[in-house]
């Protein structure tokens, strides 16, 4: 086996990790509508946390995306 | 299609000399297709460090010329990230002369570009005011507004057309692309060199800042050290409570232990928030340029501009995003105690 598939295969198994980053801003997006839903008014409010929220959530997939740039390109 | 351009055409004050605008849309979707027909697209390269942009060709081998060189840090090289900076802080030179010009003599009106800026900071103001206290707003968000606009300029510097295609070529062993002289001065990279000729790879002048995880890195590091800055300002040496909770020992004896040891945690964290920064700005925007490049060589029509429209997207999101973070940090540093 080619030492280059090794790089795929590793890449492929570092960017599994973002099923969980997923499952959170799925979450996070249910509980923002559900707040939306129930106080129309705080929309603003709302939008604004929910944005830092995903950030926080996003920014670990995005290490994982790192990694896979360096495993891939480096 | 047809609700959009309804109300352009009973517009009364119509100019019938100018172009309509989809027209010359239209007329650029056919020039891309058919450049693209004679051109065909190249497979990108990237590489995740920035290069030099000074170097010299040696046995068909780069070398790169350092800048200049420091007593202690050694050589500074001066990358392509390091230039687009540079043109970033002119850009923004060139924004604070023109507040500075409309606002000098006190008039309260502003156009242009000056209303724009009052505009996105009455936007960003009003959705930081509910997590900053009254007292400390106009210290935070001079900070908030300095990273937004910084970063903010620095995204969409990707927009400008010389970006990441003009530069220098160099010689390299292998997968390199053929280079076609235009003119004495003006060569061309245009297809894969075949096999047995000199390949020859681009060095382009500016490459977008935060694809550099130095910039972001940087810029994450000074966001922090201005954290504790504000923290310190506004508790004095209490501050330092949140690191060695000493207080707690002396308060409860042996229950206090286990404060202390969580607030030795908090330390890690301040660390951990450098890593998560720089990490995410760095990793969006190359990613989001990698995206444009590969997509973009696999569907040479149209896409690529969508994908630069989501791109632009992006970049505002993530300078939000990083302003937003710092300015929760920052009020959340300097909150004392009793307002727990």
């Amino acid at each position: 086996m080619d030492a280059e598939v090794g790089k795929f295969i590793g890449t492929g198994m570092v960017m599994l990790s973002t099923i969980g980053a997923a499952i959170g801003i799925g979450m996070i997006g249910k509980a923002a509508l559900e707040g939306i839903a129930r106080n129309p008014d705080a929309y603003g409010n709302i939008m604004t946390t929910m944005i830092l929220a995903i950030a926080f959530a996003e920014s670990l997939a995005i290490y994982a995306l790192v990694i896979a740039f360096l495993i891939l390109f480096g | 299609m047809s609700e959009i351009s309804q109300p352009l055409d009973v517009s009364p004050v119509k100019n019938k000399k100018q172009i309509p605008l989809k027209w010359l849309i239209l007329f650029l979707v056919a020039v891309n297709v058919l450049i693209s027909l004679v051109y065909k697209p190249l497979e990108p390269e990237i590489s995740i460090p920035s290069e030099s942009v000074l170097f010299h060709v040696e046995n068909e081998q780069m070398i790169k010329d350092p800048w200049f060189t420091l007593p202690v840090v050694g050589d500074v090289y001066l990358t392509n990230s390091l230039t687009s900076t540079f043109l970033a802080i002119i850009i923004l030179l060139i924004l604070a002369w023109q507040v500075h010009r409309q606002t000098s003599k006190g008039q309260l009106k502003t156009h242009g570009v000056v209303l724009g800026l009052e505009l996105i900071f009455s936007g960003l103001a009003s959705m930081a005011d509910n997590a900053v206290e009254e007292k400390w707003r106009s210290r935070i968000y001079s900070v908030f507004y300095s990273i937004f606009l910084y970063i903010m300029v620095i995204n969409l510097c990707k927009l400008l057309p010389f970006y990441e295609t003009i530069g220098v070529v160099h010689p390299v062993a292998e997968h390199g692309f053929q280079a076609e002289q235009w003119t004495s001065w003006l060569t061309a990279l245009v297809r894969p060199a075949p096999e047995g000729e000199q390949g020859y790879r681009l060095v382009s002048f500016f490459r977008g800042s935060s694809t550099d995880l130095n910039f972001t890195l940087a810029i994450a590091i000074v966001t922090v050290v201005i954290v504790q800055i504000y923290g310190i300002s506004a508790r004095g040496i209490g501050y330092f409570n949140k690191f060695f909770n000493v207080r707690a020992i002396i308060k409860h004896k042996g229950k206090g232990l286990i404060d202390f040891i969580v607030s030795l945690l908090e330390g890690i964290s301040e660390i951990a928030k450098i890593a998560s920064f720089g990490f995410r700005l760095f990793g969006n925007m190359f990613a989001g340029s990698v995206l444009l490049l590969i997509l973009s060589f696999m569907v040479p029509w149209l896409l690529g501009s969508f994908i630069m429209l989501y791109e632009v997207f992006v970049g505002l999101l993530q300078a939000f995003i990083f302003a937003m973070l710092a300015t929760v940090f920052m009020s959340m540093a300097v909150q004392t105690e009793e307002n727990h």
